[in-house]
C-alpha cells in the first residue's frame, strides 16, 4: 500500500516539476509599416508571453489598445478603422517549436528556432510559421523574432486613398524576456 | 481483494490529477493577469462636435484641431439669393488638447452683422468603460462669447458677454450607435443688449453607416425663457478622410458658438429656414503623445 502511494505521489510531483513555464506580461511587440511615401511604427510593451520548456509550446497575447504611436490620430485610426479593437481587443499566437531538441534551456546561448502555430488577429485565425531566436541567459529566456504578415490575410482593409500611406505588408518585431513562472 | 483495488484506485487517481495539471499548460497564459488593459470606450463620435454641440470626444493630448465652420443662408431666401448660398456665416477656430482630460478652444465668427470671439474649456470628469463599471461618460463645458465690431462699440463691455455652462452625459451603446444629453445654461445679453438666461436640453446622436461615415442628428429644445428663440435642430453626415473630418449638414441655426446656436436661432424647419453647412476639422500633432505618460 505505502509503496503504491509513494510511487503515485512521486509521479504527482514529477508531473508538476516537469511543467516548467517561463512567462512575462511586459514583453515588447512592435511593427513597422513602410511605403514609398510614409513609414510609421508602433510599440506594445504589454505583451503577455509564455513558453513551456518541456513541451516547446509558446503563446503570445497582445492587447491591441496598448500599441503606442507617435501621433494620436494614427492610434485612433489603428484602433477604430483598421483593427476594430472594441470588437477584437486582443491578438493571440499559439505555437510549437519544431526543433525543440536543438534548444538547451539549461545552457546559456542563442538558439535558432522555427515555430509553427496559429495567429488570431482582427477576428481571423491563420496558420503561420516564423523563424526566431531563443536567447538563454541564466534564468531568463528571451524570445526574439522578426517576421511579416499581410493585412489582407486578416481582413484588414486599407482604403484606396490610404494605400500610399499604409503598407499591406507589416513587419513585426518580437522581443520578450521571460522569467520562471512563480508557483502559487 | 477490495483493499487491493482501493490502493490502485488511489494511485491511479493521483496520476490522473498530475496528468490533468500538466495538461493545463496547453493554455500557458490562462491564469496570467493582463497588465492594466485600457478598457475606456473611445470613438463615440468621429470628432469633438456632433454638429453644433460639443460631443463626448476629446482631442488627444498635444493635438491641435483646426476648425473651419461654415453655414450658408436659409433656403427660404428664395431663388434671387440662390436659396441662401449668397450668404455665409463663418467661424475660424482651433482646439487644443492640454492633457487627457482637458481641452481648450478659441474662435472668431460672424453672425448677422455682429462679430463674435469665443473661447471655451471642456473637461472630462470620467469616461465610459467596456466593463460597464462606468456605463456612461461625463464631461463639463464652459464657453464665453464676446461680441465685437462697430455695432457694439457703444455697449458696456460687460454687456457684450454671454456664457454657457453645459454638462455632457452620453454613452456609446455599441459600435454603431452613440447618444448624448447636453443640459445647458446660457446667461448673458442678447442682440438687443437685454439680460437673459435660458435652460436648454441638448440631444445628440450618431449612427455609423460605414467605417468612415456616420449619420448625426441633434436637437436643442429650450426649456425656460424661450421668448422668440427657436429650438435648434440639425441633421448631417461625418465623413472621415485621413487627417480630416468633414461634417456636412442641414440646420436651422446660423450661429457657430454655443451662445449663438442655442439662444440666437430664429429660423424654423417648417418654414424652410434651413441652411446647408459644413464643418472642417484638421488635426495636427504638436506634442508627441509619449510626453504625456
Amino acid at each position: 500500500m505505502k509503496k503504491h502511494i509513494l510511487f503515485s505521489i512521486s509521479v504527482f510531483f514529477f508531473g508538476l516539476a516537469n511543467a516548467q513555464v517561463y512567462s512575462t506580461s511586459t514583453g515588447s511587440v512592435s511593427f513597422v509599416s513602410k511605403t514609398k511615401f510614409e513609414e510609421f511604427s508602433a510599440d506594445n510593451k504589454q505583451t503577455q508571453a509564455a513558453i513551456s520548456t518541456d513541451k516547446g509550446t509558446v503563446q503570445f497575447k497582445l492587447p491591441i489598445n496598448s500599441f503606442q504611436f507617435e501621433k494620436d490620430l494614427m492610434q485612433t485610426h489603428f484602433q477604430e478603422n483598421y483593427m476594430e479593437s472594441a470588437t477584437f481587443p486582443t491578438s493571440i499566437f499559439k505555437g510549437k517549436i519544431k526543433n525543440l531538441a536543438d534548444v538547451k534551456f539549461s545552457t546559456d546561448g542563442t538558439y535558432d528556432v522555427q515555430v509553427a502555430g496559429t495567429l488570431e488577429m482582427h477576428g481571423v485565425t491563420k496558420e503561420i510559421e516564423v523563424n526566431g531566436n531563443i536567447v538563454v541567459k541564466g534564468k531568463t529566456i528571451t524570445l526574439v523574432s522578426n517576421f511579416s504578415i499581410e493585412c489582407s490575410d486578416y481582413g484588414i482593409k486599407i482604403p484606396k486613398n490610404n494605400v500610399s500611406q499604409v503598407s499591406n505588408t507589416i513587419n513585426i518585431k518580437v522581443n520578450c524576456a521571460l522569467n520562471p513562472k512563480k508557483k502559487k | 481483494m477490495v483493499r487491493f483495488n482501493l490502493k490502485w484506485t488511489f494511485a491511479f487517481a493521483l496520476c490522473l490529477i498530475s496528468l490533468k495539471l500538466s495538461a493545463q499548460d496547453d493554455d500557458l497564459l490562462g491564469d496570467e493577469p493582463a497588465v492594466s488593459i485600457d478598457n475606456r470606450v473611445n470613438f463615440a463620435f468621429k470628432t469633438t462636435k456632433v454638429i453644433n454641440l460639443q460631443s463626448l470626444e476629446m482631442l488627444g493630448p498635444g493635438v491641435f484641431d483646426f476648425k473651419m465652420n461654415h453655414r450658408f443662408g436659409a433656403f427660404n431666401n428664395g431663388p434671387i439669393n440662390a436659396f441662401g448660398l449668397d450668404f455665409a456665416t463663418i467661424r475660424f477656430g482651433g482646439e487644443y488638447g492640454i492633457n487627457r482630460i482637458l481641452m481648450a478652444g478659441i474662435g472668431r465668427s460672424n453672425v448677422s452683422g455682429s462679430k463674435n470671439v469665443d473661447g471655451y474649456l471642456k473637461y472630462r470628469v470620467f469616461q465610459q468603460t467596456s466593463d460597464n463599471k462606468k456605463p456612461f461618460s461625463l464631461l463639463l463645458f464652459y464657453g464665453i462669447e464676446n461680441k465685437i465690431g462697430p455695432s457694439y462699440s457703444d455697449v458696456n463691455s460687460s454687456k457684450r458677454l454671454t456664457s454657457v455652462a453645459q454638462v455632457i452625459i452620453g454613452r456609446k451603446f455599441n459600435e454603431t450607435f452613440s447618444a448624448q444629453f447636453s443640459p445647458s445654461y446660457v446667461m448673458g445679453y442678447n442682440s438687443y443688449n437685454a439680460a437673459f438666461n435660458q435652460v436648454a436640453l441638448g440631444l445628440g446622436m450618431r449612427m455609423k453607416l460605414t467605417m468612415r461615415t456616420t449619420l448625426n442628428a441633434e436637437w436643442i429644445p429650450i426649456l425656460t425663457n424661450k421668448g422668440l428663440v427657436r429650438n435648434s435642430a440639425s441633421i448631417g453626415f461625418d465623413i472621415e478622410t485621413g487627417g480630416h473630418v468633414f461634417q456636412v449638414h442641414f440646420t436651422n441655426s446660423s450661429g457657430l458658438n454655443e451662445a449663438q446656436f442655442i439662444s440666437n436661432t430664429h429660423d424654423t424647419w417648417d418654414t424652410y429656414g434651413i441652411r446647408f453647412g459644413f464643418n472642417l476639422s484638421r488635426v495636427f500633432t504638436i506634442v508627441n503623445p509619449s510626453k504625456f505618460k
